[in-house]
């Protein structure tokens, strides 16, 4: 009995330890971020990186310049001329390193003259593209590629400026009924800065019922950054208004907003939803009509903007592309679009219907449908006539009358002429 | 009599606590993250062997792809295609064709369909040069000890009847995952 617990505790010991490294098992850098003052040819500590994956890694490395997108992340490129100018002002090396499973190297970084004479900040990213040596495989492939990226901030000689504002405040829904406020902030000055901020909410009778001072991060000369602070304080149905009070080097700037909760920490939040796309089935060469229903099943309006693209079999090119423009849907409101479209040669088409929000795709719904081949006249004719059965009775009806009449005008004229014999 | 055989149940017991600590601790921390200031570990997804495409009117979907991401700050996953309009390319084995490659009609189209297993409502966008952005200002992943955020993604492939056989190549696209904190 003792043996076989045994037996057991050492294998969920051997699993555990065993599943550990396939969970991570990646490419770690470390560290993500070095802020330093430098003069050109000074030496950056080192990156280091190290291989967790299975398998041999081969790294790209290349330090280029980099600007700073709403989130705090940066953007770069690592085209020809992006490298070639972050040559110029930094020195990485090794450029390229092979990394055997479970080893590590580190990087290191020579800082070189400021692009500009004078500039007192300097930002760029040390950028590691690894791939992992495997052998191909056969058919369409899809390969991955990582890449991390170490934030270089640079602070050279010089008479540092530090300014800024805030410059909006909105809110967003976040996960398990949280509040996500994002205060935007602007540097106008000459160096990277981390501005102090500080979020008050206030109910609809004055009541302060949040006071939170948001978690500062660097903001680079000449970007905006929104800093991010999550309420979960649960507040109750009802009309707030927030402020974000920010300091930044000197300046004291505020914005505030007013928005409404339908629920405890929810926001009026609009869901769009496609109900219903026609599926068409018109003649070849003949325009037709595509009808559109749109349900709107959240609890905050929305006003969707989207298209309906037509497509030839499998192609891509659309052959008709449609703006979608509905009114203001409302919460818990309905639309119907109608849209003509003109006529198609036989063939299968694909008629796509998308709102979108940037690159967010709020609702979408496709349908596949064939067009007929034109008909013969005489079925033409025939379909218009099976068309207009009330009209063709209402006219052969007076036809009948016209006739009738007629014919009994014309025996009484007979009569008239008729001479009895005496 | 009491004591016989204390020693194999004191070294079971030992055993067993270390299994169980092993199994409640993250089993994913990396020390290094643990031990530097600001680190960042991204995880290979496999590559995805699609095999033979067949055309129609329904999309291959791909199954899902986990991207595992351990940082100590906040952090954010770009993706982005090395080819611009998203599209697979003919490809020899060992580089794309030059002259007159054969390229599928549709973009390659990808998704963010779970965090931490818990799924996420798909909305899928054709892959570019251009990075687009999975997820940002995603919290640390070490607010005690380290975990692993795993990040599930899935790719859409509509293969349409103008689409050649790429013959005795391949179709091939790479994919790269940008992992990156704030400045």
């Amino acid at each position: 009995m003792r043996r076989t617990l045994l037996i057991a505790a050492c294998t969920m010991t051997l699993t555990t330890v065993a599943a550990s490294p396939a969970a991570a098992g990646g490419l770690l850098v470390s560290p993500t971020g070095i802020d330093v003052k430098v003069r050109p040819g000074t030496t950056l500590p080192p990156i280091t990186v190290r291989n967790d994956s299975g398998r041999d890694v081969v790294i790209d490395v290349a330090a280029v310049p980099a600007r700073q997108e709403l989130s705090g992340l940066p953007t770069f490129d690592l085209s020809a001329p992006s490298v070639l100018q972050g040559r110029a002002m930094l020195h990485a090396s090794p450029q390229r390193l092979r990394l055997a499973a479970g080893k590590s190297a580190r990087v290191r970084v020579i800082a070189g003259r400021p692009p500009k004479r004078g500039q007192v900040g300097v930002y760029a990213v040390v950028a590691f593209t690894a791939r992992q040596v495997t052998k191909s495989k056969a058919g369409a492939v899809v390969a991955p590629t990582i890449r991390l990226t170490s934030n270089l901030l640079l602070r050279y000689p010089g008479k540092a400026r530090l300014d800024g504002r805030a410059t909006a405040l909105r809110v967003e829904q976040g996960a398990k009924r949280t509040l996500r406020f994002f205060a935007r902030i602007r540097n106008d000055g000459n160096l990277h800065l981390k501005p102090l901020a500080r979020l008050t909410v206030t109910s609809a009778a004055g009541r302060r019922v949040v006071r939170r001072a948001v978690h500062s991060e660097n903001v680079l000369p000449g970007f905006e950054r929104e800093l991010l602070l999550d309420i979960t304080k649960r507040l109750p149905a009802g009309n707030y208004r927030a402020r974000v009070d920010a300091r930044v080097g000197s300046r004291q700037s505020s914005r505030k907003i007013d928005f409404t909760l339908v629920g405890p920490n929810e926001l009026p939040t609009p869901k769009l939803e496609i109900v219903s796309l026609q599926n068409p089935q018109p003649d070849a060469d003949e325009d037709f009509d595509v009808a559109l229903a749109l349900r709107n099943t959240g609890t905050g309006p929305i006003t969707p903007q989207g298209t309906l693209t037509l497509t030839h079999g499998g192609r891509k090119d659309a052959l008709v592309a449609k703006p979608l423009r509905p009114s203001e849907l409302a919460a818990a409101s309905k639309q119907q679009l109608v849209i003509e479209l003109p006529g198609v040669s036989p063939g299968r088409y694909t008629l796509t219907a998308r709102f979108a929000d940037g690159p967010l795709v709020l609702a979408e719904r496709t349908v596949v449908f064939d067009t007929g081949t034109r008909p013969s006249l005489l079925d033409r004719i025939l379909d218009w006539l099976a068309g207009n059965i009330p009209l063709l009775l209402i006219g052969f009806a007076a036809l009948l009358l016209v006739v009738v009449s007629g014919m009994l005008a014309y025996i009484r004229k007979l009569r008239r002429k008729v001479v009895p014999v005496s | 009599m009491p004591f016989r055989g204390s020693g194999a149940t004191v070294a079971s017991v030992l055993v067993l606590a270390v299994a169980v600590a092993a199994m409640v601790w993250p089993a994913e921390a990396p020390a290094a993250c643990l031990a530097t200031p600001a680190c960042l570990e991204v995880s290979f997804p496999p590559d995805l062997a699609w095999g033979q495409l067949d055309p129609g009117p329904a999309a291959h979907h791909s199954a899902e792809q986990m991207i595992a991401v351990t940082s100590n700050e906040l952090w954010g996953l770009r993706v982005a295609s090395d080819l611009a309009d998203g599209r697979m390319t003919e490809w020899t084995g060992g580089a794309y064709v030059v002259a007159a490659p054969k390229t599928l009609s549709h973009s390659l189209r990808w998704s963010l369909t779970s965090i931490d297993a818990i799924g996420e409502p798909p909305s899928y966008q054709a892959l570019s040069s251009a990075p687009g952005s999975v997820l940002s200002n995603r919290p640390s992943t070490c607010p005690g000890a380290c975990a692993s955020a795993q990040i599930g993604v899935r790719y859409r492939q509509l293969v349409s009847f103008a689409d050649e056989p790429a013959g005795a190549n391949d179709y091939r696209i790479q994919v790269t995952y940008d992992a990156g904190q704030g400045f």
